[in-house]
């Protein structure tokens, strides 16, 4: 089984929104195929990114920078880049390093994917 | 629960990020078997995986240059020494010397106000250990001391 599983789904809402699936653990081992897969969304103009960490169980500073990183460019093209229902354990890691202050995280995929209509609207 | 034992576990790995799950499963599964909270255990999987992680990227540069099993000296030792009270984890290479006594914390926070996240690994070791500690040996071998103690 490899460390890690991306799945990229893309939802035609008022704008595309991609939701992109990540199962297993997001280190740095697995962190350039996850790098490379979200740079091709917004290489074909995708501004607007869920992150579902579901089933990820495992995250370290590799990923957590490339959240930043990607959460920063997709408000520099006016979209947004959130976390959708992370594990106990990574929403506390989360949490303790202060990261929710900037970046949102949902706990169901609706409210996810209206918190960017509203933002249009 | 069962008393916990002393003991001394070592673990050897190639300079390679493949093997780094690896290592998280032997510290994560030690840690289990101990007394530590969830949130404990997540920090310590953590804490070492940076530190390895350091090491592949920084000590020993050139990862994508070496063998898959690394060169002959390019190799991480990780020796675990547990009792009751708490774990010892020394994270051990024969890379070049880290400037342990230089490097300041980041402000994290105004670091995530300007979405940078440079010198996060270390904050999370920094942060999540009790004690942290760094040597040189003259023979050249770096070694960083990680120490979490069990909350009573």
């Amino acid at each position: 089984m490899p460390a890690c599983e991306i799945t990229i789904e893309k939802i035609d809402f008022e704008e595309p929104i991609h939701i992109v699936r990540i199962t297993g653990a997001l280190d740095a081992y697995s962190f350039p195929d996850f790098e490379i897969k979200v740079r091709d969304i917004f290489e074909k103009s995708g501004r607007n990114i869920i992150l579902d960490f579901g089933k990820l169980d495992y995250i370290s500073s590799a990923g957590l920078g490339a959240l930043m990183g990607f959460a920063k460019i997709a408000r520099q093209n006016n979209g947004d880049l959130i976390i959708l229902k992370p594990t106990p354990k990574i929403g506390s890691i989360i949490d303790v390093l202060g990261l929710s202050k900037f970046i949102k995280v949902f706990w169901d995929e609706k409210t996810a994917l209206n918190s960017f209509v509203s933002k249009a609207g | 629960m069962m008393k916990t034992s002393d003991g001394l576990i070592y673990l050897k790995i190639p300079s390679n990020k493949f093997f780094l799950g690896l290592v998280r499963k032997v510290i994560t599964e030690l840690a289990e078997r101990m007394d530590y909270s969830q949130e404990d255990i997540a920090k310590i999987e953590l804490a070492v995986d940076e530190a390895c992680t350091n090491v592949i990227q920084y000590a020993y540069t050139s990862e994508e240059k070496i063998s898959f099993k690394g060169g002959k000296d390019e190799a991480i030792e990780i020796r675990v020494n547990i009792n009751p009270k708490r774990i010892i984890i020394n994270i051990s290479d024969k890379g070049k010397e880290f400037d342990f006594g230089s490097y300041k914390l980041p402000d994290i926070t105004a670091h995530f106000k300007e979405m940078q996240i440079h010198g996060l690994g270390l904050y999370i070791i920094k942060n999540f250990m009790d004690e942290v500690s760094y040597e040189r040996s003259p023979d050249g071998v770096n070694t960083l001391k990680l120490v979490k103690y069990i909350k009573k």
